[in-house]
C-alpha cells in the first residue's frame, strides 16, 4: 500500500513539473529524453557499425540513451533528409557520409554542406587498388600500361555503385594517369566487401574499396593490393605503396564520416553535442573498435568540419566532371 | 467478392502495359550498355501475359462464372464495417500518430477497433485490454528494442 | 583434442550459460515479432556484448539468430503471419496443419529439425569451413543469377493449381522489387518524384501485409468457419513429430545440405534456403499432391534448411571477412572488437576461441529444444482468445512492426495497401507465397544478371562459361522444361479425352464448341 502512495506521488510530482517547465523549455536541461541518430544506411554496414559503438559510448556524457536508427533507401538520401528536415531540437542527429556531395552533384538532392549543423567529423578512410591472386599484375604501374594499351573495354572494375565514391576514386585514378575512364568497364556492385569477392572470383580485374576492408582477403592471399589512395601507407599494411609512390602522380580519395544535426541548432546544444561525440570518440572501446577495424580515427569540430564538407562538394563535382560521370 | 478472371486479368495486363511503357523512362547512366529498365519491361511482359491469359479463361467462362459473385460473408453489411474500421483506424493511426504520440493513438485505435468487434456491452473489458496491450507494446518495441516509436503528450509525461 | 577440450572449458561456465539463455528468451521475442528482423535483434545485442567476454558475446549472436529463426515459424504456423521471412515459404502449409488441431505437433517437429539442421549446419562450419569458403568463392554473377533463377522455380511449384495467377503474383513481387534507387545504374525507378518511394519498398512491410493484415481482414470479415473449431486446442504429440521426422529424414539431409551450401553464399542466406529446400522436398517427393493441404514434408525440409543456413554464414566471414548477410556483418565487428581477426589463419591462431565459437553453437541448439517447447506451449495458447480481441492486437502489432523495420510511415503504407491487395487477391484465388518470393529474390536475380552483362558486354554465352554456372544452368533448364512437358502432354490428354480443357467443371462440354 505504501508503495503504491510512493508511486502515485511520484507519478504526480512528474506530470506537474513537466507541466511547469513546459516542453519547449530551454537547451539548460537538454537532453531530458532519448536521442534519435539516424543512419541512412542499413544495419550492418560500415557506417552502422561505426555509429553503434558511437552512440554507446556517447550515452554516459548525455545521461540519455542514444537510438541508432536506420532510414534506409535512395542512396541514402532518403536518411540524409530526414535527418536535415527533423527539427533542430537536438533529439535527432545523424551521420553524413561523402556519398551525400556526389548525389548534390548528381542533381538528385539540394542537402549541400549548409543544410545541415555540423557536429563533428569522425573517420577518414582511403580507397585503394586491389586486383584478384590470378591477376597478371604486380604493380600499379603495370596495370595502367596494360589498360592503355588493349582496346577499351578489356578490362572491367568494381567497387560499390555506378556514380559512388569508390566509382570516382576509380575514374579519379584514370584521369590522374592521363587515361580515358571510358576504357575500363565499370561493374557496379553492392559495396565493398562483395566486389572484393568479385575480385577474388576472378570476375572483375580491378575493384577499389579501402585495405581495412581487404586486408583478410589480402592476407589469405585472394586479393593483392597495388596501391592505396591514402596519403600515407596503411599500417597493417606497410608494404603497399601510394599512388604517388607507385606511379609518380599524386591522387587521394577518402570516404568520410560525420555526424551532423538539422541546420539552425542552438549553439549551446551543438556544442554540448560535439563535447559528447569527443568524449566517445576518445573512449576506449570506441578507439579499440576502431583500430581493430583499421578505420582511422580522424576529428574535425564543428566549424572544421563545415569547411571541409563545402569544400567536398565542389571538389567531388570537378572530379565528377573531369571523368564524364555526370 | 470474387470477380470473373477477365476483369482481374484485364487489371494486371494495365498494369504491365503501364510498367513497361514507364520503364522505358528511366535515365541511364552514361558508360552502363543495358539500362535500368530492361529487367522491369521483362517481368512486365510477364504479368502482362499473365493478365491475357486470365482474360481470355474469363471471357470463356463468362457464361458459368459471374462477373461478380458475392460469397455470404459478402452479403453481411457487418462485414463491411470490419473491413472499413481495420482500414479507418490505421489510416487514422499513419494521420495523427506524428501528432498524438504512440500511446495515446494506439489506445485510442484498439478502443475503437474493440468496441466495433466485441460490441459496446463490453467497453470497460475492451479499454482495459486495449490500455494493457498499448503499454506492452510500448514495453517491448520503445524500450526494449529501441523503436523511435511517435513521441507526444503522454510519452511527455511519463519523461518528465 | 587438445583445442577441443580447451573450448569446452571457455564455453561451459555459469556466465556463458545465462547469457545463452537470455539470448534464447530475446531471440524468441524478436523472432515472433513480424518487423523485427534477426538483424535488427542482433544489431540490438551489440552494444550489450561490449561488457561480455568474447565466447558469451559470440554465443548470444548465435543463440538469438537460432531462436529467432526458429520462432519466426510460430505465429506463422498458429496465424497464418510468418514471423520472419525464412518462415513465409511454408506458413500456409503450416496453418493448415493448425487448423486440423496438429500446430503444436508441426511446431514441434518444426522445433526439432530446426536443431538437426543448426547441427548439420555446425558441423560443416567446424570441419569444412575452409572448403567451404572456397567453394563460396568460386561463385561469380553467373553462378549467383542461376541459383536465383532456381529460387524463382519454386513459384511455379507453390502455385501448380493456377499457374497464370501464380505468375502474375511473382511479377508483383519482382515489379516491387524494383522500386527505389536502382544500384546498377543509380537512377530512380517508379518513384514518381517521391521521397517516400525513393525509400524502396521494403519487403517486410509488403510481408507484414500480405500475411498478417490480410488475416487481420479475412478472420474480421468471414464468418468463423467450422474449420477453426479445432484449432482451440493444440496437443504436442511428441511421438507424432518424431515419427514425422523419421519418415522424411531423407528430406532433413537434404534441406540441411542445402541450407549449408546456400548459407555459406555470401549474398544468398536462411531465406532461399527455405523456398528452395521446400520446393526440392516437393520436386522429389512421393506425394507432391498433399502439398498445400497440411502435409509436413516439406515443412521438415525447409526448417532444418533455414537453421542449417544460419550457421554457415559465418563461414565466408571468419574465413575471408566478406560478411555472408548483414548478421555476419555485425558479427565481423563484433569478432575484431574482440581480438579475432577474420582470416584463414583464425583457426590455427585463435583455435580455442573459434572452436568455443562452434560448441556454444552446438550448446545453443540444445537449449532450442526446451525453450521452444516453452515457447510453443504459451502460443498456443493465443488461439483459445476470440478472433474479436485477437485479430485488432494482432493489427496492432503489425503497425509497429511494419513502422520499425525502416523507423519510417511508409512502411505501415505499404503494409496497409499490401493488406487490403491480398486480401483481394486471396479472395480471387491468387497465390500470394510467389510475391513474397518475387520480392525475396528479385534483386539478387537482376543485378546478377545486370553485373554480368556489363562485365562481359552483353556476352549471353557468359552464363554458360564456366562449369559450375553451366551445371547450375542445365539444372534450372530442367527444372523449368519438365513440368511443362508433363503439362502439355496431360492436357493433349484431356484435349483427346474431354474434347476440351477440364479447367471449368461445371459445364457443359456440348454447349461450348469453340474450346480448343
Amino acid at each position: 500500500m505504501k508503495s503504491m502512495r510512493t508511486a502515485v506521488g511520484a507519478i504526480a510530482i512528474g506530470v506537474m513539473a513537466t507541466l511547469t517547465l513546459g516542453v519547449g523549455a530551454a537547451a539548460a536541461d537538454w537532453p531530458d529524453r532519448p536521442i534519435t541518430l539516424i543512419v541512412p544506411w542499413g544495419v550492418g554496414g560500415g557506417t552502422d557499425i561505426v555509429a553503434r559503438t558511437l552512440a554507446a559510448q556517447m550515452e554516459p556524457a548525455l545521461g540519455q540513451p542514444v537510438n541508432v536508427v536506420n532510414r534506409t533507401g535512395g542512396s541514402g538520401i532518403v536518411g540524409h533528409t530526414a535527418m536535415a528536415t527533423a527539427d533542430p531540437d537536438g533529439y535527432t542527429i545523424g551521420t553524413i557520409n561523402v556519398d551525400l556531395s556526389q548525389l548534390v552533384c548528381q542533381g538528385m538532392t539540394d542537402l549541400t554542406a549548409d543544410e545541415f549543423t555540423h557536429i563533428a567529423l569522425i573517420n577518414t578512410e582511403p580507397a585503394a587498388v586491389s586486383v584478384g591472386a590470378g591477376s597478371d599484375f604486380e604493380t600499379l604501374e603495370e596495370a595502367l600500361d596494360a589498360i592503355r594499351d588493349n582496346p577499351p573495354g578489356t578490362y572491367t572494375a568494381s567497387g560499390s555503385g555506378t556514380g559512388s565514391i569508390y566509382h570516382l576514386a576509380w575514374a579519379g585514378l584514370m584521369v590522374t594517369a592521363g587515361i580515358d575512364p571510358g576504357r575500363v568497364t565499370w561493374v557496379p556492385s553492392d559495396g565493398g566487401g562483395p566486389s572484393l569477392q568479385d575480385a577474388a572470383s576472378g570476375a572483375v580485374d580491378f575493384v577499389t574499396p579501402p585495405l581495412s576492408t581487404a586486408a583478410p582477403l589480402v592476407e589469405a592471399g585472394k586479393t593483392r593490393p597495388l596501391a592505396t589512395m591514402g596519403s600515407d601507407r596503411f599500417s597493417r599494411l606497410p608494404e603497399v605503396p601510394t599512388i604517388e609512390e607507385a606511379i609518380g602522380e599524386a591522387w587521394t580519395s577518402q570516404t568520410w564520416r560525420m555526424i551532423g544535426a538539422p541546420k539552425g541548432l542552438p549553439d549551446d546544444v551543438r556544442d554540448k553535442l560535439t563535447a559528447a561525440v569527443r568524449a566517445a570518440f576518445d573512449s576506449q572501446p570506441f578507439t579499440d573498435f576502431m583500430n581493430e577495424r583499421g578505420f582511422a580515427l580522424t576529428w574535425m569540430g564543428s566549424e572544421d568540419a563545415k569547411a571541409f564538407h563545402a569544400s567536398e562538394d565542389s571538389a567531388i563535382c570537378e572530379v565528377m566532371k573531369a571523368a564524364g560521370m555526370i | 467478392m470474387k470477380v470473373n478472371d477477365a476483369i482481374s486479368g484485364a487489371i494486371f495486363l494495365a498494369i504491365g502495359i503501364f510498367a513497361f511503357v514507364h520503364a522505358g523512362t528511366f535515365r541511364t547512366m552514361p558508360g552502363v550498355p543495358f539500362g535500368p529498365g530492361l529487367f522491369p519491361r521483362l517481368v512486365a511482359v510477364m504479368m502482362g501475359l499473365g493478365g491475357l491469359i486470365l482474360i481470355f479463361n474469363g471471357l470463356r467462362a463468362v457464361r458459368y462464372q459471374p462477373w461478380l459473385r458475392l460469397e455470404e460473408w459478402a452479403r453481411q453489411p457487418r462485414s463491411y464495417l470490419m473491413f472499413f474500421a481495420c482500414v479507418g483506424v490505421v489510416l487514422f493511426y499513419i494521420v495523427v500518430a506524428e501528432e498524438l504520440g504512440f500511446i495515446l493513438t494506439s489506445s485510442l485505435v484498439l478502443i475503437a477497433l474493440l468496441l466495433i468487434t466485441r460490441g459496446t456491452s463490453r467497453a470497460p473489458s475492451s479499454v482495459l485490454i486495449a490500455l494493457t496491450v498499448t503499454a506492452s507494446l510500448h514495453l517491448l518495441f520503445a524500450d526494449t528494442l529501441r523503436v523511435p516509436l511517435p513521441f507526444g503528450l503522454v510519452e511527455g509525461w511519463l519523461v518528465g | 583434442m587438445e583445442t577441443l577440450l580447451a573450448a569446452f572449458d571457455l564455453v561451459f561456465r555459469f556466465e556463458v550459460m545465462l547469457v545463452i539463455l537470455g539470448a534464447c528468451v530475446f531471440g524468441i521475442f524478436a523472432g515472433a515479432m513480424p518487423g523485427i528482423s534477426a538483424t535488427v535483434a542482433v544489431a540490438l545485442l551489440v552494444p550489450v556484448t561490449f561488457f561480455m567476454e568474447p565466447v558469451a558475446a559470440l554465443a548470444a549472436i548465435a543463440t538469438a539468430v537460432a531462436m529467432a529463426i526458429f520462432a519466426g515459424d510460430l505465429p506463422g504456423a498458429l496465424l497464418r503471419i510468418p514471423g520472419m521471412p525464412a518462415s513465409a515459404a511454408y506458413a500456409e502449409e503450416a496453418h493448415e496443419m493448425t487448423l486440423k488441431g496438429q500446430g503444436g505437433t508441426v511446431l514441434m517437429t518444426s522445433l526439432l529439425c530446426s536443431v538437426m539442421g543448426g547441427f548439420v549446419g555446425t558441423m560443416a562450419l567446424a570441419f569444412s569451413a575452409p572448403w567451404l569458403a572456397e567453394f563460396a568463392l568460386q561463385f561469380q554473377f553467373f553462378e549467383y543469377f542461376w541459383l536465383a533463377c532456381i529460387g524463382l522455380s519454386t513459384a511455379a511449384l507453390v502455385s501448380a493449381s493456377n499457374p497464370a495467377k501464380g505468375m502474375i503474383s511473382l511479377s508483383i513481387g519482382l515489379l516491387l522489387a524494383t522500386v527505389g534507387f536502382d544500384m546498377i545504374s543509380g537512377a530512380p525507378r517508379f518513384t514518381f518524384g517521391s521521397l517516400h518511394l525513393m525509400e524502396g519498398i521494403h519487403f517486410i512491410p509488403v510481408m507484414i501485409g500480405v500475411f498478417a493484415v490480410a488475416e487481420v481482414l479475412r478472420s474480421l470479415t468471414h464468418p468463423a468457419s467450422d474449420r477453426r473449431e479445432h484449432a482451440h486446442v493444440q496437443r504436442i504429440d511428441l511421438r507424432a513429430a518424431l515419427a514425422t521426422i523419421w519418415r522424411y529424414k531423407a528430406n532433413i539431409g537434404r534441406g540441411s545440405g542445402i541450407g549449408t551450401l546456400i548459407g555459406a553464399l555470401p549474398g544468398a542466406g536462411s531465406d532461399i534456403a527455405s523456398w528452395v529446400s521446400y520446393a526440392l522436398a516437393r520436386r522429389f517427393s512421393k506425394t507432391p499432391e498433399k502439398f498445400g493441404t497440411g502435409h509436413p514434408e516439406g515443412i521438415v525440409a525447409a526448417s532444418s534448411s533455414n537453421n542449417a543456413a544460419t550457421s554457415s554464414t559465418w563461414v565466408p566471414s571468419l574465413v575471408f571477412g566478406i560478411p555472408g548477410d548483414s548478421v555476419t556483418a555485425i558479427v565481423i565487428g563484433v569478432l575484431f572488437l574482440k581480438g579475432l581477426e577474420p582470416g584463414p589463419l583464425v583457426f590455427v591462431e585463435n583455435a580455442p576461441l573459434v572452436f568455443s565459437i562452434f560448441v556454444s553453437f552446438f550448446i545453443a541448439n540444445l537449449f532450442l529444444i526446451p525453450v521452444g517447447y516453452v515457447a510453443i506451449r504459451l502460443a498456443s495458447q493465443l488461439l483459445r482468445v476470440p478472433n474479436t480481441v485477437l485479430m485488432p492486437i494482432v493489427l496492432l502489432f503489425t503497425l509497429v512492426g511494419a513502422f520499425a523495420i525502416n523507423n519510417s510511415t511508409m512502411g505501415i503504407i505499404v503494409a496497409l495497401v499490401g493488406g487490403v491487395v491480398s486480401f483481394f487477391m486471396q479472395e480471387n484465388d491468387f497465390p500470394v507465397a510467389p510475391l513474397i518470393l518475387g520480392m525475396v529474390i528479385g534483386t539478387l536475380l537482376e543485378q546478377n544478371f545486370m553485373q554480368g552483362m556489363i562485365a562481359k558486354g552483353g556476352d549471353l554465352t557468359a552464363f554458360f562459361g564456366r562449369p559450375i554456372a553451366a551445371t547450375l544452368g542445365v539444372i534450372t533448364i530442367l527444372i523449368w522444361v519438365t513440368p511443362l512437358i508433363a503439362a502439355a502432354r496431360r492436357w493433349r490428354q484431356m484435349q483427346t479425352r474431354h474434347g476440351g480443357p477440364g479447367a471449368m467443371p461445371h459445364r457443359n462440354s456440348a454447349g461450348n464448341p469453340t474450346a480448343g
